[in-house]
């Protein structure tokens, strides 16, 4: 901490609290990045399309942009996805990029008739031009007789990818949910907060249809325009990403007097409180606790064993997600013991739910971490894995630190659930446990 | 169920009539039906339409923005660190992308736009951005790239760099501007793509540190964007021929590091070029940029301010471009072709007349960067095989000009599809036969959706392990690649019983 101190600017210095389980929580957050800074946070646009790019099925997704912002468009999760773009060159820039932005749309309803709605971003560039998106959408809304939607997100909008999370999920409020109407049936439910990044929706509404619930619309892991526009009929919403989703089902609870619970399937303690919360909400008790039972007992000499290795590891996690507490805590079920933790975009009542949730005294907790902070992190405090997002992945090999990817867990399946608990247990031991450790010290 | 399967895959009648793809076995990425709804509601695109010069609006576009480029080129510098005059996102897709592919850390930083900076301009952003960055990682270079927002904003780098010197000197002391050396890249996306980023950033490198001193005897190379195992190939060429040389945006330092006990905080990567080299390439022999559109530029720079002799393009990737690289650097520097080189391209030409039976008359797509399309084409075609599609996501000249004389030479008519997007490229194969397809990781999806085998090459290839720290280029590269090509072959053409020798 000190010789990290040294290095610090003063406008920064707020940004690294030690938790303290009943003071209030001081932290610096959702503030701007200080200039000069090598940030892992990204730009409103790629949280936009973040949010938004899983709607495939049905829409078709333009970008008012130069072709580099299609282009990194185009890769979500690591996954690509099909991206259209109106490729402004010199010329729009100076003349307005209106006509072509109106022929594009024109185009992409000729090119792909079986869409149902088009989404349109705009990005710095137009955005800067000043060309007037809504009034051509609206006029060719009327023109082709589907759903125009604008996404204002040029990069500069917010501090963080956290505004474009937000934008998105106001655009399907605004424009799409509660436009259809659909029969309901008494245990139906939206999952919100859910993206589908290794098939976790799947898992997820496989495991609530054992239970007799029937998952509607999984924002957006698992929803096309249709689902989106009636998501309002249902029984209640299982809020998964607090930071993301919370917005929205304030918004179903006012608006349509939907209830919401705050759930999450990951980590061993979680998935079980919150499959009794659900089996509460339901009167199906019963139901729910002889299925977690069963389910823990098909799983419970692995971990054992795992646990074994596991115990006493020390663990540090920063990631975009502000899943932070959700992951603290199913680390502690591991009983590991986590340095720090930290997030690129979490708002405080994040951060008060991470220290509400973390055991040990004084771990550091950190906001918009620079690479240079994480690396003097690592270095100090030499936990034994590392969780984050790619960019860290490669810096914390170079420290001598086994990573585990998160939330993005491309390679080792989904962590969702109880099977998923022990997929997230066996990476964490792979980590750390990796001969490749030993073999980077050299004697001679 | 068996014979439903047409080619290994599943039919519509199968797709359409699965209800729930259970989770464990076949993963639902496998089944590919988002790209091309393969339903009965399916209607075919617009035949008009098809073409990209025909439509405004690009699908699937198969370039990168131009800041990426020269972040590429900064990259390569010892102890340099980009900084991008624009928002957050301008640095951190880049990072992301070049994590994916290189599997190192790399250290960008941004000026963290925000609608302040919109409004009011960079200025301030930059100043304290620069500082900042000096505080903490003590570079030695630092270039200035500006991205679209702020080229629009118009932002004068030149006139606020001066301002942030001044500010720099009175913090850290004259000293300072020994220290560290600026170099601006004016890199605006919608004037171009990532191989001009990656030209703009040659030059500009070139033109604000070279100098005219005593002549030192070297050759330059200015790479282009090829992988640090191409670098490497190349370097050994120069070795091998006893030859000096500069590498400008030398990556094969910074972008494959051994993985070693840090010696240092904050991190660095051991290689790069150094400042004092780039300061040198006023006084070499020749430039030779080897991808005419990925330094070119440059080397057309050094010929006109100091008469260093340029030698532009072609990529030394296959029998024909190899020996035309290896020739003028013999013509240029005196310098005789020995033994060993003549032995490497012997054994290139060996393995070409070994597996000729299974690349001839094979139809080939290629798909990729300008210079690399143009090469590879070339290559092909030096198999015997044909080219029956090659696209470059950038438009250039100099690749129309180039897969066209190559195509000629052998009498193929290859469709051309200069600066288009993987849209028509994909239909074509879609509509069309083709036994191969040469190309990036972007052709993923329609290699599984037409089922035909790819081989990936240029960039970007994020998919595959190693493939950066591999030579395509000169005669061992060509081996390489060959390899590739048929084992690729073997694999999806031959039965088990029939690939052995």
């Amino acid at each position: 901490m000190r010789k990290l101190a040294l290095k610090r600017t003063p406008c920064q210095e707020n940004n690294i609290i030690k938790s303290c389980p009943k003071g209030p929580c001081s932290i610096k957050c959702q503030q701007p990045s200080t200039p000069g800074k090598i940030t892992q946070r990204s730009c409103v646009y790629y949280g936009a399309r973040w949010m938004l790019a899983l709607i495939k099925e049905d829409a078709a997704h333009l970008v008012h942009a130069t072709v580099g912002c299609a282009y990194y468009g185009s890769t979500v999760r690591g996954n690509n996805y099909r991206i259209l773009s109106t490729g402004l060159t010199e010329k729009e820039v100076i003349f307005g990029g209106i006509y072509k932005l109106s022929k594009a749309i024109s185009e992409t309803k000729l090119l792909f008739p079986n869409i149902n709605c088009i989404f349109v971003y705009i990005t710095c560039t137009p955005s800067l031009t000043g060309d007037d998106v809504y009034a051509i959408c609206q006029q060719k809304e009327k023109e082709l007789g589907i759903p125009i939607i604008v996404v204002d997100c040029p990069g500069f909008k917010g501090e963080s990818q956290a505004v474009g999370h937000k934008i998105a999920y106001r655009t399907l409020m605004n424009s799409l949910i509660g436009k259809e109407e659909r029969e309901i049936s008494d245990f139906d439910v939206n999952i919100i907060g859910d993206y589908n990044i290794n098939n976790e929706s799947k898992i997820l509404k496989d495991l609530l249809r054992r239970l007799g619930i029937n998952v509607h619309c999984v924002f957006t892991g698992d929803c096309n325009i249709k689902k989106i526009k009636s998501s309002h009929c249902v029984r209640l919403n299982l809020l998964i990403c607090q930071n993301t989703g919370r917005e929205l089902a304030n918004f179903m609870k006012e608006k349509y007097n939907i209830p919401y619970i705050p759930v999450s399937f990951f980590g061993l303690t979680d998935t079980i409180t919150s499959l009794k919360k659900i089996g509460e909400f339901f009167s199906i008790e019963k139901k729910v606790e002889k299925f977690i039972e069963h389910e823990y007992n098909s799983i419970k000499d692995k971990l054992f064993e795992l646990k074994e290795k596991l115990a006493g590891k020390k663990a540090a996690l920063f990631f975009g997600a502000a899943r932070m507490a959700i992951v603290a805590r199913a680390l502690q079920d591991l009983d590991m013991e986590i340095v720090f933790t930290g997030s690129q975009f979490a708002d405080h009542l994040t951060y008060q739910e991470t220290i509400k949730s973390l055991k040990k005294k004084d771990t550091i907790i950190i906001d918009d971490a620079s690479e240079h902070d994480l690396e003097h992190l690592l270095e100090e405090l030499k936990p034994n894995v590392f969780m984050g997002g790619t960019k860290e992945n490669f810096l914390s090999h170079k420290l001598k630190v086994g990573f585990v990817l998160f939330p993005q867990p491309k390679i080792e399946g989904p962590y969702v659930g109880f099977k998923g608990f022990l997929n997230f247990a066996n990476s964490l031991y792979k980590a750390i446990y990796a001969p490749v450790w030993k073999f980077m010290d050299v004697d001679f | 169920m068996e014979d439903l399967k047409i080619n290994g895959r599943l039919t519509i009648e199968q797709i359409n009539s699965l209800k729930e793809i259970p989770i464990e076995g076949i993963n639902y990425e496998q089944i590919y039906i988002e790209k091309e709804p393969i339903c009965p509601q399916y209607i075919p695109p617009d035949e008009d339409l098809i073409p990209s010069s025909k439509r405004t609006v690009v699908i699937d576009p198969g370039r990168i923005c131009m800041p990426f480029g020269a972040m590429w080129a900064s990259v390569g510098i010892h102890k340099c660190i980009p900084f991008v005059q624009g928002a957050q996102g301008c640095t951190t897709y880049p990072r992301y992308t070049f994590s994916r592919i290189f599997r190192e850390p790399v250290a960008i930083a941004t000026a963290s736009f925000h609608e302040d900076a919109a409004v009011f301009g960079g200025r301030k952003n930059l100043i304290q951005g620069l500082r900042n960055l000096i505080y903490r990682y003590r570079p030695e270079v630092i270039s200035i790239i500006t991205v679209c927002s702020s080229e629009i904003i118009g932002d004068d780098m030149e006139g606020f760099l001066i301002e942030a010197k001044e500010e720099l000197e009175e913090e850290f002391g004259p000293e300072i501007h020994d220290q560290v050396k600026f170099v601006i890249v004016h890199t605006p996306s919608f004037a171009g793509s990532h191989v001009s980023g990656y030209d703009r950033a040659a030059k500009a490198f070139v033109q604000t540190l070279a100098k005219k001193r005593s002549p030192n005897n070297k050759v330059n190379i200015i790479p282009g964007m090829i992988t640090p195992g191409d670098i490497r190939e190349i370097k050994h060429i120069l070795e091998l021929m006893n030859i000096d040389y500069i590498m400008l945006f030398d990556i094969s330092g910074t972008l494959d590091c051994p993985l070693r006990v840090p010696q240092q905080m904050p991190y660095y990567p051991k290689g790069g070029t150094k400042v004092e080299e780039i300061i040198d390439m006023a006084n070499s022999v020749a430039t030779f940029a080897l991808c005419p559109d990925e330094g070119g530029s440059a080397a057309a720079y050094l010929k006109k301010r100091y008469e260093v002799e340029p030698v532009i393009g072609p990529l030394p990737l296959g029998i024909h471009n190899t020996d035309k690289f290896v020739k003028k650097l013999s013509e240029l520097t005196g310098k005789p072709v020995p033994e060993e080189l003549k032995d490497e391209r012997g054994i290139l030409v060996d393995a070409m007349a070994d597996t000729f039976h299974y690349t001839m008359g094979r139809k080939v797509a290629i798909v990729g960067d300008p210079d690399i399309s143009a090469a590879a084409t070339r290559f092909c075609c030096e198999l015997g095989m044909e080219p029956v599609a090659v696209m470059s996501g950038t438009f250039s000249k100099s690749f129309a000009k180039e897969v066209w004389n190559a195509c000629q030479e052998y009498n193929y008519n290859p469709t051309i599809f200069n600066g288009g997007d993987m849209f028509e490229w994909e239909d074509y194969i879609k509509k069309n036969r083709v036994d191969l397809i040469l190309g990036n990781s972007k052709a993923v999806n329609i290699s599984k959706e037409a089922n035909v085998p790819l081989v990936r090459i240029g960039f970007p290839v994020y998919d595959r392990v190693g493939y950066q720290r591999r030579a395509y280029v000169g005669y061992r590269g060509g081996e390489f690649l060959l390899s590739l090509i048929v084992n690729t072959i073997l694999d999806a053409k031959f039965p088990d019983d029939r690939v052995h020798q």
